[in-house]
């Protein structure tokens, strides 16, 4: 399951966007439109098909198309250190 | 007596002595922290420092808001002094470090603006709050806080 490293980072709402702070660095990441629909379904019940699966069905684009964004945008996570498993 | 428009002047002159040498001292300190706080922000990771910022439990007083306010004015005025330029995270340091010192509870907040209103400069802010009150950094909204220390 994907989930979170909630002491990694502090994390707002704001309408439809989410900024997250970096707690090791001070960055700021800003995480709206295809991003922040990834980043809110990252809640430790869901692995990366069952991310790409649910984002298929209340997105009207290719599976595979939103499977490649999912992959590039879980990876960035992890590099960043903010999420954890697969 | 000698007279002087100047409100500053006549501050001064109304002090004590040794009142205003204890002011221009925490002037000073204010002034020596404000640099630090400086290379902190510039040079060190931000893990590296931000557990040493706020004050949670003040030994269980209420937080003394005046004096707070009162280190806070001597922040500003060396902020103003210094030729650095020390923004607002540098400064809300220098208070909380002065603040801890004293065993006044406090947290630093870490704020930013609405997407639409991030424009440059700005979007970004920090402040010190004491009890329910803003003492150094207050800048009108909307401001979304991302971030207290202590956390």
């Amino acid at each position: 399951m994907l989930t979170r490293q909630e002491a990694r980072f502090s994390e707002t709402r704001i309408d439809d966007e989410y900024v997250i702070m970096l707690l090791d660095t001070g960055e700021f990441l800003s995480l709206a439109g295809t991003a922040g629909a990834i980043w809110e379904r990252i809640d430790g019940t869901r692995d990366r098909d069952a991310l790409v699966a649910d984002l298929t069905s209340d997105f009207a684009a290719p599976a595979t198309q939103i499977a490649a964004d999912v992959d590039e945008f879980l990876a960035s996570l992890r590099e960043s250190g903010l999420i954890a498993g697969s | 007596m000698s007279t002087n428009s100047s409100p500053a002047c006549a501050n001064r002159a109304s002090l004590p002595a040794p009142d205003l040498w204890a002011q221009r001292l925490l002037t000073v300190r204010a002034a020596a922290l404000l640099c630090g706080a400086w290379v902190l922000v510039a040079l060190v990771p931000f893990r590296r420092w931000r557990g040493r910022l706020g004050l949670a439990d003040g030994g269980g007083l209420v937080p003394d808001i005046d004096r707070a306010r009162w280190l806070a004015r001597r922040v500003e005025r060396a902020a103003t002094r210094l030729r650095l330029p020390v923004k607002c995270l540098p400064r809300a340091m220098a208070l909380s470090w002065l603040l801890r010192r004293e065993g006044i509870a406090h947290c630093v907040a870490i704020a930013i603006r609405p997407a639409p209103m991030r424009d440059g400069a700005d979007s970004l802010h920090a402040w010190v709050e004491a009890g329910d009150e803003v003492v150094l950094g207050q800048l009108p909204g909307p401001w979304h806080v991302l971030h207290r220390m202590p956390g």
